[in-house]
């Protein structure tokens, strides 16, 4: 994290130290510094952001998938055909 | 989600019930009483997943058009294209049909994925390299059963390039 203290612009690390959170002083950060933290910490909410849109969309997916499963195992059967093992098997030869 | 798609799939336990009977069974009885189950309820099962279709399908599309409407419009156009070829398939009715979406969303999601892979996930951590082929797997699956269906399929390396909209 970064703190702004009148002018100044200092860079804060957490890190775990034996399972305990410990904040270090990274030193006073030039504008060039602020700037590429900035644009890091923005590719990294976006990145996340993404992330997430991704496997909402992949559940809904799934979601749909599990519906379309059972139209599909009923429309085989009543073709008489049936899944079994990923394969599509006819009902008559069993 | 809508109260008709979560009534409907407080239903679906009830529907998965009867099929696994009649995939265990296999006589005429069970599929009789599995059809008679259908008869009833297969004009809220497919509107079901109309609307669980389209819900993903303009999700997609919004992602991926970035908010640009003439974006959109043409990757509606891409892959309504590339929807119409595997119609053009296939010969195995509904299931095929069925199938048809899947595939379709599933190519979506792993073009987004891609799109989005390349420009914000360069240094992919092992968590999302799992999702990438979670997606890939799930589109190769569908396609694999869409070709033990009808016999033949459209390339598997198809590229939406390949496809001319039309202008």
């Amino acid at each position: 994290m970064i703190v702004k203290k009148g002018r100044q612009v200092y860079l804060y690390k957490t890190v775990k130290v034996d399972g305990e959170p410990k904040t270090i002083y990274g030193g006073k950060l030039s504008p060039q510094q602020i700037q590429e933290y900035q644009h890091s910490k923005k590719e990294q909410t976006l990145r996340k952001q993404h992330y997430q849109e991704i496997t909402s969309l992949l559940d809904e997916l799934d979601e749909f998938r599990a519906v379309n499963a059972l139209l599909m195992r009923i429309g085989l059967l009543f073709n008489g055909q049936y899944f079994r093992r990923s394969e599509i098997r006819r009902l008559k030869n069993e | 989600m809508n109260n008709d798609v979560m009534s409907l799939q407080e239903e679906i336990p009830v529907l998965r019930h009867f099929i696994e009977e009649a995939e265990s069974h296999r006589d005429e009885k069970s599929i009789e009483i599995l059809r008679k189950y259908v008869s009833l309820h297969i004009e809220d099962l497919l509107p079901l997943t109309k609307t669980m279709t389209e819900g993903v399908f303009e999700q997609i599309i919004h992602y991926m058009g970035s908010g640009d409407e003439q974006s959109k419009i043409t990757l509606r156009q891409k892959y309504q294209a590339l929807w119409e070829i595997f119609i053009h398939e296939n010969k195995s009715g509904i299931i095929g049909l069925l199938l048809t979406k899947e595939i379709i969303l599933s190519y979506m999601l792993l073009e987004f994925c891609t799109e989005k892979l390349v420009r914000f996930f360069t240094y992919a951590s092992s968590k999302e390299g799992r999702l990438m082929e979670s997606i890939h797997s799930r589109y190769l699956k569908s396609l694999k059963m869409f070709q033990k269906l009808n016999g033949r399929l459209p390339s598997i390396e198809l590229n939406l390039s390949q496809i001319n909209i039309g202008k």
